[in-house]
This record gives structure tokens, C-alpha cells and sequence, in this order.
């Protein structure tokens, strides 16, 4: 491990890679264009209301769907400023999170009872024969 | 590829995805090899940031090697091993260009408040995480730096958030020498602020947790004074007169928006949400800091609001400072720091899992249990 209280190297104020936080502007080393180029259009991506064009990159992961994809464009008309901008995509998330765990109840429900019946089939055959 | 999978509050699986693919020239493709979890995860874990998809993945510390580029990546070649700054910030936008990389404007189409973040919900973009097999990093000309062919990924994994987070946690304070500094969370942040706090010049560190182990290690880790508040009636009294009774020069909140300590503010903010948050340290920084004495926020907030202590603050006429880590600038100097043996980064990792039990230590991290720190996984 190294020494546990470290030197004080970087007293100097003003040699802090963050000093000052806000620098004169200068684009950063690896930009090769003035303006990104644009990622090409997806079929539907959210974005904050007032937002003209998306940005040159974004993420087409898990494009909204069903109700809590209608509940989330809804929120993205709001303005971020707006509190129910953001109550509206915690409420989405939360019916998104029922309706996922209500089909998988019912997903393993339906095999209970299928498994529940063919038993029920298998016994009554064999009591039968 | 697998890839650890959210689906739904305190519910994390280990599922096969699609593998990423180049969707922008300047795209590249990582085969991840170490992804840590980070303190911030829980928060999404807990169901706590707003638009948090079912299905995403989760993750922004990770190394990776390259194993395919866009068309336009000039800097990047196959094999090359990289760690990736957590912010997607294009380098070349009004703020990129001025050093503020975590607010970039080029990368979020889905809220002003941060840049582009992986694995860190819609709020932040939607980009997957890296807690996968494979990962998409966009603006790879810009993000990402190659790791030195004479270190190990997990030497220099901490650049990619959390040493960086630190660093510029104790640079918000404004330390130029002989400062108390008063550190809220013993955490992985909390512990690189201490050591930074140190590199810049600070008189006296103290840490504040509740969990003993954590304090311990903060002790034994970065050779601070501790204080567990559970064992004080009051933490911001108890503090302001271990300093000498004005308070401290510095305090740093390290803790965010899961803090303990308050039982109100955990109700109202955690378990009713009725805030975006518990802001408790943010709180006892106001209290424990001296007045015209400066607080520094680190720890992660979410919008819209939160009950803090405003009035006292202005009428303290302290100077507080505040924001997600510009990851980018910090990587070379942080870097050297490590290379000399001033910050041993990867010593705070207490354990490792292959990607399959990323649950298990999902649930272990977030217990705070046998003796955990930090957790690292590998994905490949």
C-alpha cells in the first residue's frame, strides 16, 4: 500500500487539472470536426420538451412501448422545470415494474395450472386403467 | 453477450442481449474486462432515478479492450485497452470546449441537468452500461484513454469515475493549505476526497460514517481521524468542537442521496420520495462548516427538489460548489499520482465477482456487509 497520507504535491493552487473549473474555450484533444456528425435517425427516441434536433449521438436502447411508454412521451412534452415532468416518469416506472411482475405471476400461474391439470389427467387415467 | 439486467427496484439478473453495435462513426466497441459497482448503482437499484427502463444495464467504471471501430475513430485500434470516463461528452460543445466535460450538450437528449452518462437510466440518455460483455462508447476520439502497456486495467479502473469524483470533490473545497476538512461517507468517493484532501495541502481530515468497518478502513486506508455519528447525540456539535468550535474550513458530502442519519429525511425522501432524496449530509456540511467556509457536493442528487438548508447557508456566506465529476481533464494527472505510488487506487477494492453473480454483489454492496468497499466484476 502506499504512504497512507500522501504528500501534499498538488498545494499549488493553480497547477489542479480542475483550476479554473470553467476554461477559456478550446476544443479538446481527438476532435476532428467542428460539428460531430449526425448519428442517422431512429424511429423514436424521447427527448426534453423544447429539444429541436436530437443530439449527434444518442441511444437507441429500449425504445419506450406500451403504457409506461405512453406515460413517459406524455412526460417528455412537460418541460423539466415542472415537477410532474418527473412524477410522470417515476409513475412509469413503477406501472412498467407491476405490469412486469403481474405477467410473470401470471406467466407462472398458467404453467401451475397446466402442470396442475395434466397431473390431474395422469392420476384419473391411471385410476381409470 | 450477457449482460446484468434491471428489472425493477432491488431486482438485478444476468441475462443474454443483443451484442452493441457501431451506430456513429466515431463509435467503438469495448469487450469489457473489469466493470466496478458503484455507490450511484444503488440509486438506480432502489428505484430512485426517474425513467429507469426495465431491461437497461447497468455500469459506468469500466476498462475494456477495443474490438471494433467507426468509420471515423482516428485514435483507437483494434486491441487497444482503454478505461472510459463514466460522462459521454463530445469534446468540442460550449461546454466540453471550456473543460466542463459532465455537462455536455451532445449527448443527452433527455434532460438539461447532465451529459450523457452509461448505464445511468433515460435520464442520463439511455446509453447501455458496461457491467456486460460488450459496451458502445461513443465519441471515442475524445472519452476514452489507452491504459499504459505497464499496468493492469484494475490499476487504473478508479479514472473512470469514482478517483477522479474524489479529487475533484476536495478541489471544490478550494484547499490551499492547512484546511480541517470534515469528509461525510467513508465510501469509495469519501476515501479518494480524503487522500486528495491530503495531496492538496489539508492541516486535518476527519471522516464521518456509521458503519465501523468503513471507518476503520478509512483510518488504516488514508490515516484520517474518524467519527461514527451514531455514537454522538450531535454530529454537527460534536464535529464544529473537535475543529475548535467555529467549524470546519471544508466539508465535503460524499454520501448523495441515500444518506442515514435522519430518520425524517430518509422518510421523506426515500421511502415516500416525497424529495428527491435524503439530504442529510448536505445538511450537516451546512451545520459543520465555519462560516464564509466552503461545501462541496459530490455525492449524486436527483431533480426536482430537496428540504436543504438554504437560509443557514446563506447566512453563513458559505460558498457552495457542486457537480457531477469532469472525468476527462482529471485522467493524466490522476494517473501520475497512481504511477508514483501516491494513491494505491486499486486498493479499495475488498472483492471480486465473475459477471454471473453481479447480484450477489449488487446485494453485498449494497448491505455494506463483510467488510465490502468496493466490488469489481468481470465480465470476460
Amino acid at each position: 500500500m502506499d504512504s497512507i497520507q500522501p504528500p501534499p504535491v498538488d498545494e499549488d493552487f493553480k497547477s489542479r487539472p480542475g483550476v479554473p473549473m470553467e476554461r477559456a474555450p478550446e476544443p479538446m484533444p481527438g476532435v476532428h470536426w467542428t460539428r460531430p456528425e449526425r448519428q442517422p435517425p431512429d424511429p423514436y427516441v424521447t427527448r426534453r420538451a423544447g429539444l429541436q434536433n436530437l443530439p449527434p449521438v444518442y441511444s437507441s436502447a429500449l425504445p419506450p412501448h406500451g403504457l409506461p411508454g405512453a406515460i413517459r412521451r406524455a412526460a417528455y412534452r412537460v418541460p423539466e422545470q415542472y415537477v410532474r415532468h418527473w412524477l410522470m416518469l417515476l409513475f412509469a416506472d413503477r406501472v412498467e415494474v407491476m405490469q412486469f411482475r403481474a405477467g410473470k405471476l401470471a406467466k407462472r400461474s398458467g404453467v401451475a395450472a397446466a402442470f396442475g391439470l395434466l397431473g390431474f389427467a395422469a392420476v384419473r387415467a391411471l385410476r381409470e386403467a | 453477450m450477457r449482460a446484468l439486467t434491471y428489472e425493477g427496484p432491488y431486482k438485478v439478473r444476468v441475462t443474454k442481449k443483443p451484442d452493441p453495435r457501431i451506430e456513429h462513426p466515431d463509435d467503438v466497441i469495448l469487450e469489457v474486462t473489469r466493470a466496478a459497482i458503484c455507490g450511484s448503482d444503488l440509486h438506480l437499484l432502489h428505484g430512485l432515478v426517474p425513467d429507469t427502463r426495465l431491461g437497461c444495464t447497468f455500469g459506468h467504471e469500466f476498462t475494456g479492450k477495443v474490438v471494433e471501430t467507426g468509420d471515423s475513430v482516428r485514435r483507437l485500434g483494434l486491441g487497444d485497452r482503454v478505461v472510459v470516463p463514466f460522462n459521454i461528452s463530445c469534446g468540442s460543445c460550449f461546454y466540453c470546449s471550456r473543460g466542463l466535460t459532465a455537462l455536455c450538450e451532445n449527448s443527452n437528449p433527455n434532460a438539461d441537468v447532465a451529459s450523457g452518462v452509461f448505464g445511468y437510466s433515460h435520464t442520463t440518455g439511455g446509453f447501455e452500461g458496461g457491467q456486460a460483455q460488450y459496451v458502445r462508447v461513443p465519441y471515442a476520439d475524445v472519452g476514452p484513454m489507452k491504459i499504459p502497456e505497464d499496468m493492469e486495467d484494475e490499476e487504473v479502473l478508479f479514472l473512470s469515475d469514482i478517483l477522479p469524483t474524489g479529487y475533484q470533490a476536495a478541489e471544490m473545497g478550494e484547499i490551499k493549505g492547512g484546511e480541517s476538512v470534515i469528509v461525510f461517507g467513508c465510501g469509495p468517493v469519501g476515501l479518494f476526497a480524503m487522500k486528495s484532501a491530503w495531496l492538496m495541502g489539508a492541516g486535518r481530515v476527519i471522516a464521518v460514517d456509521h458503519v465501523p468497518e468503513r471507518l476503520a478502513f478509512a483510518r488504516s486506508f488514508c490515516g484520517v481521524e474518524t467519527v461514527n455519528f451514531k455514537d454522538v447525540d450531535d454530529i454537527v456539535g460534536h464535529l464544529r468542537e473537535m475543529v475548535g468550535g467555529r467549524g470546519a474550513d471544508v466539508c465535503i458530502d460524499a454520501v448523495g442521496m441515500e444518506a442515514d442519519g435522519s430518520k425524517l429525511h430518509s422518510f421523506l425522501g426515500v421511502h415516500m420520495m416525497a424529495e428527491a432524496g435524503a439530504p442529510t449530509a448536505i445538511n450537516w456540511s451546512i451545520g459543520a462548516v465555519r462560516k464564509g467556509g466552503n461545501v462541496s457536493i459530490i455525492g449524486v442528487y436527483g431533480p426536482p427538489w430537496n428540504l436543504v438548508n438554504i437560509g443557514t447557508a446563506m447566512n453563513k456566506g458559505l460558498t457552495l460548489r457542486m457537480n457531477q465529476c469532469n472525468v476527462r481533464r482529471y485522467m493524466p494527472h490522476l494517473l501520475e499520482h497512481i504511477r508514483a505510488g501516491r494513491i494505491d487506487a486499486k486498493g479499495i477494492i475488498t472483492h471480486r465477482f465473475d459477471l454471473d453473480d453481479a447480484p450477489k454483489a449488487y446485494h453485498l454492496f449494497e448491505a455494506k456487509k463483510d467488510g465490502c468497499i468496493k466490488c469489481v466484476l468481470r465480465p470476460n
